[in-house]
């Protein structure tokens, strides 16, 4: 018995002791997608690149909010991985870091596709270097992503109320989901915990200023003038629209149409409340909900419950414009192959590997390469939300983040201060003009 | 001694009067027995029951599910989800961790804690104590600076820095309940053998590990879960998935918006099997041991 | 102190005079060695670095600033002075439960310490589905069974804070319950008899048995506890994840959120930092009692 014992403990500290990973020739950190298929897409193109040019990739896949984490850890320790991308750079990350000089400049990836890419992709991907006091090209465009609205229209069918009849200017499409929706949808289906509107309301969650950047658009408020990057909060005018953006973002869950978990919620929180049907509706920037239900045996869910919608009108009838954010991937300073990071890049940007990979992606993320765009996958009009998208990235107004103007704002997104604006007024119960006056004193503090 | 100027009990109650007390009491025994029960068993209960739902109705916030299944055992056994492609790869992960934890600690904590108890080592005291100071700052306190300095080891990304990093919390705690147990172990008993001419290393092995063994055994199991449980140092310290412990894959399904809960529940039923079983099989040592310390100070 | 002597000792007179190997101390050095070398590269050189990061005064400026760094050194203090005398007190009364040798209450004993055994991830998690507003069990079951709408558990800050509260109890309660179970064993049954014999109720017996001869562990225990207790991390960030509004953070939480969420190290380590103050006395005083008797 002591002997086996004492065998076993030996065993076991040789093999943990052994347990060093073997170093790839090219490291790499990636967003780890909800499916399966965009990962796959992913490890082909890896095994293909592998093939072309003998090296080894090691990659691994880390959640959301995890990538970036990671990231921070290792920049930290002077190890960043070669390349990384994650869903949450462009937000959060990636201007703070070329204004750090933490990131290597990849001009000469993005020059060869430079030709085809949409000018907001690179009005994004060009960024202030603090050090150098120039502009560069920091980061590689691979997709972007806006909001989008779902619906249950099963349950507004079972309601009795028809799509058509939803109010398309602001104020009312709000208050419809709300007053009208809500009351109908409990009564027909006796449930008495299903909500109408599935607003994140944390400040946790980035899907909460991802959808406040519409409220903000919906009155015509830019916190930056476009032209000088200078904040223009001390305006009155944009003071006034912040405020009636953050009424007007709140004022559901005043009304109790949010359910009131959702001050918790997590950037999946609003997804799994949709999916499980807690909300009848949900606004999500990106196609992650249907994209879910793509593989559902009953087809039904995708082709016919399930539909999404454009936003509404602005209060006063004019378009609302789409705030996009462009997914980039980011290769160090630090790094160690560089070089080999920069190749695997230019390969996996090429439209064949790239195309195959976002429509992998089950039309979650739109392409910034407008080859891409002609593919026959996004002509296809046989699926009811991919029409939608296309239409809403291509025939729709676009206007970037505020931060691609201002690299500073991205401290705002990252410590999520338009977040705790919304639980100012929703769990403190201040009035919005204060929730205001401070989130706008924290934007001068941070933006200095 | 206080007690011998308590006054004696005048009252001789009558009998019935004490049996309706007694029953009382009983009754109220079972009664607080039953609130234990509801109170430890109703998350566990919640899990299992989870683990049971058909993963399309997590929702239900139902008491028990409306059509249980096993469904969520047999996708993690099989690894039938993207999330748990590699669990049994990251089962053994976790157990190599674990066991290589408990041998580090139990080694160290052993020849430490004879030095400075029994050889009396000059110092002992002094490194006694310090080993006490690694609580001036907490795990979670520690973990920043960990990071880089596992980063300057190269052991980032190995399953050796995770051991490391446990090992650390534990070995303080294993020296000290390993130095007070061993007070009760004779010291006569080192004399003899010293007179009869063993060695250090031969009394190390002949007479204190022999008489610690319920210490050690609680020891072990204290490293063991320890590092069994453990999510955040995992978190930092590991990166790829092959090197992942399980608590890393139970992390995994909070950021997804498909819901598959009852699947994690199910991963972490299984994931909760062995140290259960592990702690039911010795914890009759668990209390000696790891309280023989407490009992003292 | 006097509980557990062991019996051959007390009865020599005078021990016999040290029988000494030559090279003794050389054993004692290498045995030791090991361990000196681990603390030395995991725990000296770590604090020593993480010093080094958090010793910039402008990470404490930053800190200062924040007005969720005040409101979760506040958190630290409530979560201390309640989970911990919370967990102690009511580790206490149960240790007295469950040291009653029935059968039945041995089992209960073994379900007791399930908490402790299983790991936090599930079981946090597990507190935190059931205690959501929407659709989680328990409002579920109060509105079956009562008819009422259950509070908002996670979303009204107060109550998610006690809730993180009463999971820590939850999960650590099994241990200390454990460590005073087996104070109680150890007080001499004699005691209890000579009380018995002189009338005394079962109060009386507690107040001039049980607790003079517990009340030493139950301070180190304290101490310990809240040692431990201050590095909490799982409670806070599997339960409420610092939230609603970043309201329920403590120290630990807040340091990893800035560290790892905003990328200012310096000020995470800052952060942890500033407990320091509370931490060193609390530190001292615990080697004193620990380490001090051992002779």
């Amino acid at each position: 018995m002591k002997r086996w014992v004492r065998s076993l403990l030996a065993a076991t500290c040789l093999v943990g002791m052994a347990g060093a990973a073997i170093a790839a020739d090219l490291q790499i950190w990636w967003n780890k997608s909800y499916y399966p298929e965009e990962d796959q897409q992913f490890d082909k193109i890896v095994k293909d690149f592998e093939a072309k040019t003998g090296k080894t990739v090691e990659y691994v896949m880390f959640t959301n909010e995890d990538v970036p984490r990671k990231v921070l850890a290792a920049l930290t320790a002077g190890q960043p991985p070669d390349l990384s991308y994650a869903f949450l750079f462009d937000v959060q990350h990636t201007a703070r870091w070329a204004f750090e000089d933490v990131l290597e400049d990849v001009s000469d990836v993005v020059e060869t596709i430079r030709p085809h890419l949409l000018p907001s992709a690179i009005e994004a991907i060009t960024l202030l270097n603090g050090k150098t006091g120039q502009k560069g090209v920091y980061a590689m465009p691979v997709a972007q992503q806006v909001e989008h609205i779902h619906v249950w229209k099963d349950l507004l069918d079972q309601a009795g109320l028809k799509l058509q009849d939803v109010p398309k200017t602001w104020n009312e499409y709000w208050d419809w989901w709300c007053k009208t929706a809500q009351p109908a949808v409990r009564r027909a289906t006796g449930n008495r915990n299903i909500f109408g509107v599935g607003q994140p309301m944390s400040s946790s969650a980035s899907d909460t200023f991802f959808a406040f950047m519409m409220f903000l658009n919906a009155f015509d408020t830019k916190v930056v003038d476009p032209a000088t990057g200078k904040l223009t909060v001390d305006d009155p005018k944009v003071r006034d629209g912040m405020i009636k953006a953050l009424t007007s973002y709140t004022q559901p869950f005043k009304d109790r149409c949010v359910p009131p978990g959702a001050v918790n919620w997590g950037d999946a929180d609003n997804n799994v409340n949709f999916l499980n049907r807690i909300t009848v509706m949900v606004p999500n920037p990106s196609l992650s909900i249907p994209a879910s239900q793509y593989n559902n045996p009953d087809r039904s869910v995708y082709m016919e419950k399930m539909v999404t919608l454009e936003w509404p009108d602005k209060p006063d009838g004019r378009p609302i414009e789409y705030t996009t954010s462009i997914k980039t991937a980011v290769i160090f300073k630090n790094s160690k192959n560089k070089a080999l990071a920069k190749e695997f890049m230019k390969f996996f940007l090429q439209p064949d590997n790239l195309g195959p990979y976002l429509e992998g992606s089950l039309a979650r993320w739109f392409p910034v390469d407008k080859r891409l765009i002609e593919r026959p996958y996004w002509k296809d009009q046989s699926d009811p939300h991919r029409v939608v998208q296309v239409r809403q990235y291509t025939q729709r107004p676009q206007v970037p983040f505020p931060h691609v103007h201002n690299h500073r704002l991205i401290l705002v997104n990252a410590e999520n201060a338009w977040g705790k604006a919304v639980t100012r007024v929703v769990l403190d119960n201040w009035t919005p003009e204060k929730a205001v006056d401070e989130l706008i004193a924290r934007m001068k503090e941070l933006i200095g | 001694m206080a007690v011998s100027s308590l006054p004696r009990a005048p009252v001789i109650k009558s009998a019935t009067t004490y049996a309706v007390r007694r029953g009382l009491f009983e009754a109220g025994q079972i009664l607080l027995g039953l609130v234990i029960l509801v109170w430890v068993l109703l998350p566990i209960y919640h899990m299992v029951m989870l683990s049971l739902t058909p993963i399309n109705e997590a929702f239900g916030g139902r008491f028990w599910p409306d059509n249980p299944t096993l469904d969520n055992f047999r996708t993690v056994f099989t690894q039938n989800h993207f999330f748990l492609e590699r669990f049994w790869l990251q089962l053994a992960n976790s157990v190599v961790v674990a066991l290589a934890t408990m041998a580090l600690v139990l080694v160290v904590a052993t020849l430490a804690s004879f030095a400075i108890g029994r050889l009396k080592m000059p110092g002992g005291h002094v490194i006694s104590n310090l080993a006490l100071l690694t609580y001036l700052i907490p795990m979670a306190f520690l973990a920043i600076p960990f990071y880089r300095i596992m980063a300057q080891y190269g052991i980032l990304n190995t399953r050796s820095a995770l051991v490391l990093a446990m090992s650390t919390f534990a070995i303080p705690y294993a020296i000290w309940v390993l130095r007070q147990y061993s007070e009760n172990v004779p010291f006569e008993l080192d004399e003899a053998a010293k007179v009869d001419g063993a060695s250090p290393w031969q009394i190390l092995w002949l007479v204190y590990v022999p008489l610690l063994r319920p210490a050690l055994i609680a020891i072990g199991t204290y490293a063991l879960l320890l590092a069994w449980n453990e999510y955040l140092y995992a978190f930092l310290l590991l990166s790829t998935d092959t090197q992942h412990t399980i608590p890393l894959t139970m992390g995994y399904f909070l950021v997804t918006d498909d819901s598959p809960w009852p699947l994690l529940m199910a991963t972490a039923i299984v994931y909760a099997l062995p140290p259960a079983a592990l702690y039911y099989a010795v914890r009759k040592y668990m209390v000696t041991g790891l309280t023989a310390g407490a009992t003292k100070s | 102190m006097a509980v557990s002597v062991a019996p051959g000792r007390a009865v020599e007179a005078a021990p016999p005079r040290r029988v000494r190997w030559s090279g003794e101390t050389a054993w004692g050095v290498a045995f030791v060695t090991p361990y000196v070398v681990l603390f030395a590269a995991l725990v000296v050189w770590p604090v020593a670095y993480g010093l080094w990061l958090g010793a910039s005064p402008g990470a404490f400026a930053i800190l200062f600033a924040d007005p969720i760094y005040l409101e979760s050194a506040w958190n630290t203090v409530v979560f201390l002075a309640f989970a911990v005398n919370l967990k102690l007190f009511l580790a206490l009364l149960l240790s007295g439960y469950l040291a009653q040798a029935r059968p039945w209450i041995r089992w209960l004993s073994v379900l007791f310490l399930l908490p402790w055994a299983v790991p936090s991830i599930p079981t946090i998690f597990s507190f935190r589905w059931m205690l959501n507003s929407e659709w989680g069990m328990l409002n579920g079951l109060l509105w079956e069974l009562f008819g009422i709408e259950g509070p908002w558990w996670l979303v009204d800050p107060q109550l998610a804070f006690g809730s993180v509260i009463f999971v820590h109890v939850w999960k650590y309660l099994p241990f200390w319950t454990l460590i005073l179970l087996a104070g109680r064993m150890a007080i001499p049954t004699d005691l209890y008899e000579a009380a018995t014999i002189d009338g005394a109720s079962p109060l009386q017996k507690f107040l001039f048995v049980t607790w003079p001869q517990l009340k030493n562990l139950y301070v180190t225990s304290t101490l310990l506890s809240t040692i431990w207790s201050l590095g909490d991390f799982n409670s806070v960030y599997l339960l409420t994840g610092g939230g609603p509004a970043e309201k329920t953070h403590v120290l630990a939480t807040l340091g990893i959120r800035y560290a790892f969420n905003l990328h200012q190290i310096d000020v995470g380590v800052a952060c942890v930092m500033t407990a320091l103050p509370f931490l060193v006395p609390l530190v001292v005083i615990l080697i004193r009692r620990l380490g001090g008797r051992v002779q």
